[in-house]
């Protein structure tokens, strides 16, 4: 029997679940994510955009900035782009709309992955900078199965996710990755990621 | 003959590059098109959030739908970030056309909008090269090239016009993008 006593939550190691909660599915995901990172040994922040009146726009304000030593100007995206300087996980939970991730999450990568955090400039070359972050996550939720008529794919979002987001985070970063469809599985679908995060 | 245009431009910056490409694109039409400024026109991005900016939005939404119905070409002029289109771009189209890739019902409704549209037009810029995007899966290409023209007229055609790598770029490599644009936008009239 181990002798080790638990870590104390302020050094736990911290997981960012960014979730787009518009329905109590979506909520109830989110929320089971944070509790299995939790079991796993993580101190969880769970930001949910669609409860926190998040604007996704991009405004003039940052752009300018973008460019600059202080890339941030919104207080309260330099304190989001805080925690995923400081996570070692950072978790995605949406709804699949027009074929990707909402607008909303969207904007809140577009605002807070900015040079500085996402990427730093060493002698002008882009450099990644979210060396911390061991697991990128997506759990990626679509109201109902795509038109074949529509030739589009299940999930943009997907790629984002598992290619463009480990292009910025720790050399070979863990990726994972799941799409479900609303319908009877909803239950299963949820039960398979909380098994699947406890054990991260 | 010339095809009744509708330019979308989306950039937040009104002296950012992204507005000497809208005005080279300009430039090389024979009609002037009309103009939608997102950024300037009160759109409301969040919608998402409690159903904020949904009410905000419909009459300027009914506004662009009456344009978009009359235009036979949608001309989009804007940064690509994160391999995607800006969220205010992208909540405009989920707004406008909600639901369209999911229900039948939306996408009849959508249809009823775009069915004129005959050619769309992307005028973009991207941080990164074209390499770097095709492996990130060009997901701002797929939703205007595959999504929103399976919406549109049958047979409407799909022109990508981009820029890579735009921040290693020289300011005289940037000025010919403009000129190469405006040549491209000209060439297909």
């Amino acid at each position: 029997m181990s002798n080790r006593s638990p870590t104390p939550p302020n050094q736990q190691p911290l997981a960012l679940v960014v979730s787009v909660g518009v329905d109590d599915y979506l909520q109830q995901l989110a929320e089971n994510a944070s509790q299995s990172l939790q079991k796993s040994g993580y101190r969880v922040e769970l930001l949910d955009l669609a409860a926190t009146n998040y604007a996704p726009a991009m405004t003039e304000a940052d752009r300018r900035a973008y460019h600059t030593e202080q890339s941030i100007v919104d207080p309260l995206v330099q304190t989001q782009a805080d925690s995923v300087l400081a996570a070692k996980v950072l978790v995605f939970v949406y709804p699949v709309i027009w074929g990707t991730m909402p607008s909303l999450l969207k904007g809140w990568i577009d605002r807070t992955f900015v040079i500085g955090v996402a990427l730093i400039l060493v002698n002008g070359k882009v450099k990644r900078n979210l060396t911390g972050v061991n697991h990128v996550v997506g759990i990626a939720v679509s109201s109902a199965p795509v038109s074949p008529a529509i030739k589009s794919f299940a999930d943009q979002g997907k790629r984002l996710i598992t290619r463009t987001i480990p292009i910025i985070t720790k050399r070979r970063a863990k990726k994972h990755y799941w799409h479900h469809t609303r319908g009877s599985s909803d239950a299963d679908f949820a039960r398979q990621v909380s098994a699947a995060l406890e054990k991260l | 003959m010339t095809s009744k245009t509708l330019l979308i431009w989306v950039h937040p910056v009104p002296d950012s590059y992204s507005a000497a490409l809208r005005d080279a694109v300009l430039s090389a039409m024979a009609e002037p098109p009309e103009v939608i400024d997102l950024y300037r026109s009160g759109f409301d991005a969040a919608y998402l959030a409690g159903g904020r900016g949904q009410s905000q939005n419909e009459a300027l939404l009914s506004r662009h739908k009456a344009q978009i119905a009359d235009a036979e070409e949608l001309l989009f002029v804007y940064p690509t970030w994160w391999d995607g289109l800006p969220a205010i771009f992208k909540s405009w189209l989920e707004q406008m056309f909600p639901d369209a890739l999911e229900h039948s019902d939306s996408q009849q409704q959508a249809r009823t909008v775009l069915r004129n549209i005959k050619r769309l037009t992307a005028v973009t810029t991207h941080g990164s090269s074209r390499w770097v995007n095709f492996v990130q899966g060009q997901a701002g290409r797929h939703i205007l090239g595959k999504s929103l023209r399976s919406l549109c007229a049958n047979g409407c055609q799909f022109h990508w016009i981009a820029l890579y790598k735009i921040d290693r770029l020289s300011d005289s490599q940037r000025r010919n993008f403009l000129q190469k644009a405006a040549k491209k936008i000209s060439a297909a009239a």
